[in-house]
């Protein structure tokens, strides 16, 4: 019985482990971790952890590269790679583009739009307070942590995070840190250590993540990077819906 | 409209009695799927309001796992594996052509999926509404103590930039069947 439901469990990782598709419908988030600084306040000048609202006046054109790599029980590897195209101007719009469609989030306006591309139609979403999320598990962020919420005792975890030395990511002057955090054996029911490793190289100038690689025995390998960066302020109609689309019906 | 688009859009009626559709008045099923949104989002309401701190309210949540699972026991050993090896596939399966809608966002905060490293400075997230097999849950850390680890819950899922999932925040708790 073990067994099975570990089987499971293991088939049912990737969908947790498994990249949202570039078109579907969803809604840009800006950060907001209360009462917690980043886990890399641990050195100086450190931004706090992901976008917390648009950024103005670095306009930034890119393409996105992603790709997520599993090996599952039985030895087969399942993998995927995604590209998309990035957009942001100097107004804080940021646009995301693959071949079936583009997500527009527009601050100024007030809207995020979901483009179809096939249909030529696109929907529409107003940006509002939903836009802030907040992650309650953030709340308790330290350099050292538990999986406390069960009432049980656990082992602890332990998070280092080491910071980088700074180096030109495609062109780009980067920041870089890697965070290492140890699941230990028993936590959540592994028979020994979990490491997960975390390596991330940020730009201050462009308010951007550039490159950033994740190995998680619980989810595979992700890597993500920023390629072909150019801080050109791209086309204003990149950002506007299309004459030929017209509002899909709800 | 038909049953398939007024579902997608219950979740936000739920919310937003103006939103409500006429199908929701000539479709008793529909109707049914759109009260048990609307209590679940009163009732997700009121643990937002009842929990001040991180870990009340994932203890609440997860009791709700457990609440919205029992009743389902039996035969449980064989079902088990086949249910939610074909829930995981399924459901894969429309995260990755069919994500539905993520229309509107409650406020409740999102819970950390666990041990994942944070967001990196400046990464840009996204909020995707999708469903999520119990199952994919416990993998990934949670504490559920689901019988059934084949039924699937409809959730935000907060995704990094580098398409990583961070956190989860759960919209209903009606589960379909998925075999």
């Amino acid at each position: 019985m073990t067994k099975q439901v570990m089987l499971v469990l293991a088939a049912s990782i990737p969908v947790l482990a498994q990249m949202p598709q570039g078109n579907a419908f969803q809604q840009n988030a800006w950060l907001v971790v209360p009462n917690a600084r980043s886990e890399a306040a641990n050195f100086s000048n450190a931004p706090i952890d992901g976008q917390s609202g648009p950024v103005t006046g670095r306009p930034v054109s890119a393409s996105e590269v992603r790709h997520t790599e599993q090996r599952l029980l039985d030895g087969s590897r399942i993998h995927a790679d995604e590209t998309e195209r990035f957009y942001r101007d100097s107004a804080g719009r940021m646009r995301t583009e693959t071949s079936t469609g583009a997500v527009i989030f527009d601050p100024v306006a007030g809207f995020t739009y979901d483009l179809t591309t096939n249909r030529k139609t696109y929907r529409r979403m107003p940006v509002s307070d939903n836009s802030v999320v907040t992650i309650a598990g953030a709340t308790s962020r330290s350099s050292t942590r538990s999986h406390s919420w069960t009432g049980k005792e656990k082992p602890q975890s332990a998070t280092v995070t080491e910071e980088l030395t700074p180096q030109m990511v495609n062109g780009v002057y980067a920041k870089g840190a890697r965070v290492t955090t140890t699941i230990p054996a028993g936590t959540i029911g592994n028979d020994g250590d979990l490491k997960v490793v975390n390596e991330r190289w940020y730009s201050d100038d462009l308010k951007l993540l550039l490159k950033s690689s994740n190995s998680d025995p619980r989810f595979g390998l992700t890597t993500y990077e920023l390629i072909d960066i150019s801080q050109t302020a791209p086309d204003p109609a990149l950002f506007q819906i299309p004459q030929e689309y017209s509002e899909a019906p709800r | 409209m038909n049953c398939k688009e007024a579902r997608a859009l219950a979740i936000e009626c739920s919310r937003d009695a103006g939103a409500a559709d006429l199908h929701f008045e000539t479709c008793a099923r529909c109707a049914r799927f759109l009260d048990t949104q609307r209590a679940m989002g009163a009732q997700l309401a009121a643990v937002a309001r009842e929990t001040p701190d991180a870990p009340d309210l994932e203890s609440k949540l997860l009791a709700e796992f457990r609440a919205a699972s029992t009743g389902r026991r039996r035969g449980f050993g064989r079902w088990v594996w086949a249910g939610g090896a074909l829930a995981s596939v399924v459901v894969g399966a429309l995260v990755l052509r069919n994500p539905a809608p993520a229309r509107r966002a409650s406020g409740e905060p999102f819970i950390e999926i666990p041990y994942t490293a944070p967001l990196a400075p400046y990464e840009r997230s996204r909020v995707v509404r999708m469903d999520i097999p119990v199952a994919a849950l416990i993998a990934a850390g949670f504490e559920v103590h689901a019988p059934d680890t084949g039924a699937v819950l409809q959730a935000d899922v907060l995704f990094g930039q580098d398409g990583r999932a961070h956190a989860i925040r759960l919209v209903s708790r009606s589960i379909p069947i998925s075999n």
